[in-house]
């Protein structure tokens, strides 16, 4: 595993123990994009493939375009010494729907015959009673030419995402909704009677707290107050004191975030209901979530509150007081999670603990992107100019392009590198998709190399 | 610029690092063989396990050796019938005289740090001086971290230059006060710190008895402070991560900001671009759906590198 070390601090063992179980499926013709997509799938540590070729049948995977950087798509899989499985097979219009419950993801790159789509959007206009019309994973669809290129990414479930690895994590310290243990610690602490130098160890959340217990009940408790009632304390603090700083500037964190959960309970009503109108297939993860979500419906019908999930952020403190104060956050949120988890026996007892573990944990994170309605033809119907030029020339309906000389210059000039962006972000779109961390895009971006812009916009 | 659109002048490249970000800017320069004739890829560093889960032109068997060499080799094996000439050379930048940076049409890094960026900055800064305008590099400078990275463009004496974004950059880590470190520590990192800064100041990391000390004195420190240890990550290659500040890398970050800085060259030598008010600095994120954000760096009338040019 040390081979994969540096990427392993982006998604860890979970997420890299899907990459190298998932099975990918390429439709396309042998060209820059597909090789240099496969490259940076191999590379990472997928491997299993199926690439359903739509080149000319001749020459189904040696090197007769000049363009290419490997002569042979067997140099690709050699890029991992452990064993990648391709299985290479023309592109064919009467494929067996079954055929697509095999794969975590479909991409499908660069092809110029509209029948394909139409394959597709026939699958899922197929009545919903129609068992086997169950199964259609993720589609990616990219395409570069010249300066250009696009990547459209179409869920037809809801998508979830439990680490998104927000850059800056939001801690929720619900100062003003105290348990019995977190008052019994803080009610320790009684500021009149500590001296100068416990007063500077003290972390901040105990100023916050204190300030809040501190404002008449009739009063609005807000940050604002907080600042009041710190600005006037009269204590032995000097204004370097570092925790006497933090506690000014976090005192935001004071209060139970309603923001979040506005946003928290808006992402399980939707989920909820997206998951009730489709009943097609979802992944593992996926289901596991909406069964979650569901559970913890029930949880905030009885509890009201979006639980903890444990960790509070470093502050300046003595070590016994922050590490105490730690263990009363992770104790709380153990208790709150057995009471989650109390429910999650009753109604869904096969979701292994680690899993739960995982949601808990992320409750204050959680992502999810819709799926989609629309067949994949309505792409046409973009009001992104410059996507609805690249479908044109992609799919040799060029008249429909108004060009001036820069952009006709910019169709000309070598797209090798520009194959090498788009193909960089299909791959990475496919795995943020199948570790289920980090949200992918929502759910088209295009890139304009000539101004050097990636415009991201929903189909 | 000399470069006017459809002349046939071939161009002279060098190209800094030869790691993930490098082997992709030197693979994607070669289909562009009607316009460059000549690549120096220049790296000091040898090749290790942890590169290759982003690196297409080394294998395991490579580990050790040269990465400018062996990226050169690589091409040599591959495309016997090239025509552009590929040098390579395993040498410190630093060492990079005048005479020889001036050879260069364009200069293009895909670096790890940031001391050598800076260098060569002066020096093609320098250059442009010293010649009156005479000589004018461009010099694209790549860089990434995990999901994100970043395309600086630099017109010596046009554009902003490396040095005026100097202030830009996140301050080196936030510095937690060594008192707190040595009687205050609260997470495993200031346990970390203090092991490697005080107990245990002469450990080598190459050393696997070592490491496994370093494991032992960490975890008894963390035992003592009550610091609870999440048996699940904490580990050697946990402790390496902290002390070598190690930044998370992946394939396809590399190819997309590789990428970018090299259709920056074509659009230079295809004069795509007004260089009056060049959008010279982009950023990309993809660690949240697709970000990418492009703007003039304005230049830093103070800069000590460029303010006199
Ligand atoms: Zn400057």
């Amino acid at each position: 595993m040390e081979k994969y070390d540096r990427q392993l601090r982006l998604w860890g063992d979970n997420g890299q123990s899907y990459i190298e179980s998932a099975n990918i499926c390429i439709i396309g013709p042998h060209n820059p994009l597909l090789q240099e997509t496969l490259k940076n799938l191999i590379l990472p540590g997928f491997k299993k493939f199926n690439w359903l070729n739509t080149s000319d049948s001749s020459n189904i995977q040696s090197n007769n375009n000049n363009d290419l950087f490997f002569n042979d798509i067997n140099d690709i899989l050699k890029l991992n010494e452990d064993k990648v499985e391709l299985s290479i097979e023309l592109w064919n219009n009467s494929i067996d729907k079954s055929f697509w419950k095999n794969f975590q993801i479909l991409i499908i790159l660069s092809i110029n015959d509209k029948s394909i789509i139409s394959y597709f959007d026939n699958l899922l206009s197929l009545p919903k009673n129609d068992n086997d019309s169950l199964y259609l994973p993720p589609i990616i669809l990219a395409h570069s030419i010249g300066l250009f290129g696009y990547v459209h990414l179409k869920f037809f479930n809801p998508h979830f995402i439990l680490e998104t690895h927000p850059d800056y994590p939001r801690y929720d310290l619900i100062l003003d909704k105290p348990w019995p243990q977190l008052k019994q610690f803080m009610d320790k602490l009684d500021l009149t009677n500590l001296n100068d130098s416990l007063i500077s160890q003290l972390p901040y959340v105990v100023f916050l707290y204190k300030a809040i217990e501190a404002i008449p009940n009739n009063e609005i408790k807000s940050t604002t107050s907080i600042k009041n009632w710190l600005g006037n304390i009269d204590l032995p603090i000097n204004n370097g004191n570092l925790n006497f700083i933090q506690a000014k500037r976090y005192s935001y964190l004071a209060f139970y975030d309603t923001e979040s959960e506005a946003r928290i309970l808006k992402i399980l009503k939707d989920a909820v209901k997206f998951e009730s109108e489709s009943n097609l297939w979802r992944d593992n993860f996926n289901n596991n979530v909406i069964k979650l979500v569901k559970c913890f419906k029930i949880y905030l019908d009885e509890f009201k509150f979006i639980p903890i999930n444990g960790e509070i952020p470093d502050m300046e403190s003595k070590s016994e007081y922050f590490i105490e104060l730690e263990k009363v956050y992770r104790a709380k949120s153990e208790s709150d999670k057995e009471k989650f988890k109390g429910i999650t026996r009753q109604n869904c007892p096969e979701i292994p603990d680690d899993f739960i573990n995982l949601f808990w944990k992320n409750i204050r994170n959680i992502a999810f992107v819709k799926p989609s309605k629309k067949p994949i033809h309505y792409i046409w119907d973009t009001s992104d100019l410059l996507f609805r030029d690249l479908l044109e020339l992609q799919f040799g309906t060029e008249n429909n392009v108004q060009m001036d000389e820069k952009f006709q210059l910019s169709l000309v000039v070598n797209s090798y590198s520009t194959s090498s962006i788009i193909a960089g972000i299909a791959a990475q779109e496919v795995l943020k998709v199948i570790t289920h961390q980090y949200v992918p895009v929502d759910d088209a971006l295009v890139y304009n190399g000539l101004d050097d812009e990636i415009n991201t916009f929903s189909i | 610029m000399n470069y006017n659109s459809g002349s046939a002048i071939t161009i002279k490249i060098l190209i800094l690092g030869a790691g993930g970000l490098g082997s992709e800017i030197l693979k994607n320069l070669i289909p562009l063989n009607k316009i460059i004739n000549e690549i120096h890829i220049i790296d000091f560093d040898t090749i290790e396990l942890t590169n290759l889960n982003r690196q297409f032109l080394f294998n395991e068997n490579d580990i050790g050796k040269p990465k400018a060499i062996v990226a050169k080799s690589y091409f040599d094996n591959h495309f016997p019938d090239l025509d552009i000439n590929i040098i390579a050379h395993n040498e410190d930048i630093f060492n990079l005289s005048m005479d020889f940076i001036q050879s260069f049409n364009f200069v293009i890094s895909g670096l790890d740090s940031i001391e050598p960026r800076r260098f060569i900055n002066q020096k093609i800064l320098q250059l442009t001086k010293d010649s009156n305008y005479n000589i004018c590099i461009p010099f694209i400078d790549g860089g990434t971290e995990g999901f994100k990275g970043h395309v600086k463009t630099i017109i010596p004496g046009i554009t902003s230059c490396w040095e005026c974004s100097i202030d830009t950059l996140p301050s080196i880590q936030e510095t937690v006060p060594m008192c707190t470190i040595a009687n205050n520590p609260r997470s495993i990192e200031h346990i970390i710190q203090y092991v490697i800064n005080v107990q245990f100041t002469n450990a080598n990391l190459d050393d696997k008895s070592h490491l496994d000390k370093l494991l032992q004195l960490c975890i008894e420190r963390a035992n003592q402070f009550n610091i609870t240890i999440d048996e699940k990550k904490f580990n050697v290659n946990y402790i390496l991560g902290v002390i070598k500040k190690i930044i998370p890398s992946v394939s396809t970050t590399n190819a997309i900001i590789a990428g970018q800085c090299c259709n920056m060259l074509i659009k230079i030598y295809y004069d795509l671009l007004n260089f009056d008010n060049l959008k010279n600095f982009s950023i990309y994120n993809g660690s949240d759906s697709v970000f990418n954000y492009v703007y003039v760096h304005q230049r830093n009338p103070n800069c000590t590198v460029c303010s006199s040019i």
